[in-house]
């Protein structure tokens, strides 16, 4: 469904992206793993076709990426960056409300409340963004990039989401997760960067390792993430454990 | 199971969160619908003392009889300088609005960051070269625009992060802009000297039925382009990226919201002069009150900026009649206090 050419990223002559294929097929959750710089944000960039890349080309659904207008892209993919404005008072529910942008109308009133009940924001909706906490904040962001797929049924749609967990508490980052598993079978495929390699093999099925602008190894996430891997990549020594129970932290 | 490093922090803030009382006020607010009919209501009462009242009591059979002694007062002066300096105060509050979100800056002011001050100068040269009375606002608009454009480009990777250096380079635009406007002054003669220094100060005496006639021309062109641009602005406001992600051409945005401006203020200034701190006042207490959406800080700005501009003229008027004081001045001794305390909490905490 969304499939990579070689692309790669040179900005000002500095290499962000080195060459790079890929295939994201519906249904399935990737999980972007690596150390800082590794330019795992270049590349959602790119695959959220906010930037074009240097050389090779980005396919959604067999249309080149430079050929989709910008409103039916937003429709057929939600991207959550971690550039994010703090220091804005619309109420969160203004904020949900502009999703619907990109379709041209109003936001429906059962969808808005679908997604104040999944993100538990029902009692904030009212108050002033600024004013939240930070994983206040990054649940109104997470609610608001659902939304904005929400009217396809999530079907055939991407969720690209940059570090979805910053500021999530254990129990939201488990209901997240939750959510996410459930949304598969609906045909979304989702793409994000995580930095727990645990969660990354609790519940993605695929995965991507990017080191110094290079792709480590992509494939199956237990292929991807394994110990001796890990331990290469990150060059901190990790042992793979695991527990008897198949608990949230496993690995 | 291992420590995670987020969960305390972050546990502490959930529990925060629903915990902070904010008092339940809801009810009380007028709602938006209320507020805009209540505001408008208060335009024409406004409207109508500084018709019937400003700055003295006209007998009010001058409405009706086209006889009447002070028909003349009526028709050829008090109308088109209430009227006209309402569209002045609507077009200054709503170019705030728009330059504020262009910029995402609640500081940014047409009358700080040189916006006024480039539209005067287009507008002083205008005078200087003697041109026909319809060059002037079209001079105005330019000069405006090309303070609009030279501050993106200079402040481009200023915007929406660095609050208060981009108000610098405003300032110094508008010191620029200002002290050409004196070079012009200085060598030009006595007759044009005196129709120069009218911009820098602001008044109302000069809007005749012809001025009257363009301002509302624009101010209801520019009322039934605007409404489109509003949704987009809002998204504006998340940043850059996001309103690209929501699938918004930005640059399309941007020229189009500096266009807007451009006439906005090149209008108010090339028929009353430069007005500061309009842009400024009426936007940011018509935001504490209904939040940051622009769909309702814009319609209320505007008549509460109307509004505003006949008050301080009344001011200007009636304090040291007969002589008549400079609008600017009036709205500056509120206004540059404002301003101060805005930069301070800006600082602080940003728009919020």
């Amino acid at each position: 469904m969304l499939t990579t050419n070689n692309i790669s990223q040179v900005i000002k002559g500095k290499t962000l992206l080195n060459p790079m294929s890929l295939s994201f097929q519906t249904g399935e959750i990737w999980g972007v793993v690596g150390p800082n710089g590794a330019g795992k944000s270049t590349l959602m960039n790119l695959l959220a076709g906010m930037s074009k890349p240097s050389s090779g080309e980005i396919r959604l659904n067999d249309q080149t990426m430079d050929s989709i207008a910008a409103l039916d892209l937003a429709q057929q993919r939600a991207y959550l960056s971690q550039q994010n404005n703090d220091d804005i008072s619309f109420s969160c529910e203004e904020i949900l409300s502009m999703a619907a942008y990109p379709w041209g109308k109003a936001v429906k009133e059962e969808h808005l409340q679908q997604m104040l009940e999944w993100f538990e924001l029902e009692h904030l909706k009212t108050r002033p963004y600024g004013q939240l906490s930070g994983g206040e904040r990054q649940r109104c962001n997470l609610a608001r990039s659902f939304l904005q797929i929400l009217p396809n049924g999530f079907g055939n749609s991407i969720l690209l989401l940059d570090e979805p967990l910053t500021g999530l508490d254990i129990s939201h980052q488990v209901r997240l997760f939750k959510l996410l598993t459930e949304l598969q079978d609906k045909g979304i495929t989702i793409i994000m960067v995580l930095h727990d390699v645990n969660l990354a093999l609790r519940y993605c099925s695929h995965s991507i390792l990017l080191k110094g602008s290079q792709l480590i190894k992509q494939g199956k996430v237990e292929d991807v993430l394994t110990a001796k891997r890990l331990s290469d990549t990150f060059e901190t020594e990790l042992i793979y454990s695991a527990t008897p129970t198949p608990h949230f932290y496993w690995a | 199971m291992p420590p995670n490093k987020y969960s305390n922090i972050n546990t502490l803030f959930y529990l925060a969160g629903p915990n902070i009382a904010t008092p339940e006020n809801k009810d009380l607010m007028p709602t938006y619908k209320n507020l805009l009919i209540l505001t408008l209501l208060f335009s024409l009462l406004v409207i109508a003392c500084s018709i019937l009242f400003a700055p003295s009591a006209l007998p009010w059979q001058a409405l009706v009889d086209s006889q009447h002694a002070w028909r003349q007062i009526f028709v050829e002066i008090r109308l088109p300088r209430t009227l006209g300096g309402f569209c002045i105060g609507a077009l200054l509050a709503a170019s705030g609005v728009l330059i504020q979100g262009l910029f995402r800056n609640p500081l940014a002011e047409p009358g700080v960051i040189g916006i006024s001050s480039g539209a005067a100068l287009g507008a002083a040269l205008a005078i200087f070269t003697q041109s026909a009375m319809w060059v002037l606002p079209v001079a105005a608009c330019i000069g405006a625009f090309t303070a609009v454009v030279v501050l993106l480009s200079i402040g481009r990777n200023l915007i929406g992060h660095q609050l208060s250096q981009f108000i610098l380079v405003g300032v110094a635009l508008n010191f620029t802009a200002t002290a050409t406007l004196g070079l012009l002054t200085y060598l030009s003669d006595e007759r044009i000297m005196r129709s120069i220094s009218f911009w820098s100060f602001g008044n109302l005496s000069a809007i005749h039925f012809s001025e009257l006639a363009i301002l509302i021309t624009g101010l209801v062109v520019l009322c039934l382009i605007m409404p489109r641009y509003l949704p987009q602005l809002n998204i504006w406001l998340m940043g850059e990226h996001h309103a690209k992600q929501l699938g918004i051409n930005t640059r399309r945005l941007t020229i189009h919201l500096v266009l807007l401006i451009s006439v906005m203020v090149g209008l108010a200034v090339a028929f009353c002069g430069v007005i500061g701190f309009i842009g400024l006042l009426v936007p940011h207490s018509v935001r504490a009150i209904v939040g940051m959406d622009t769909n309702k800080v814009l319609p209320l700005s505007m008549l509460l900026g109307g509004c505003l501009v006949l008050l301080a003229d009344w001011l200007a008027q009636i304090l040291l009649a007969p002589a008549q004081l400079p609008l600017s001045l009036i709205l500056a001794i509120g206004g540059g206090p404002l301003f101060i305390l805005l930069l301070n909490k800006v600082q602080k905490r940003g728009w919020a």
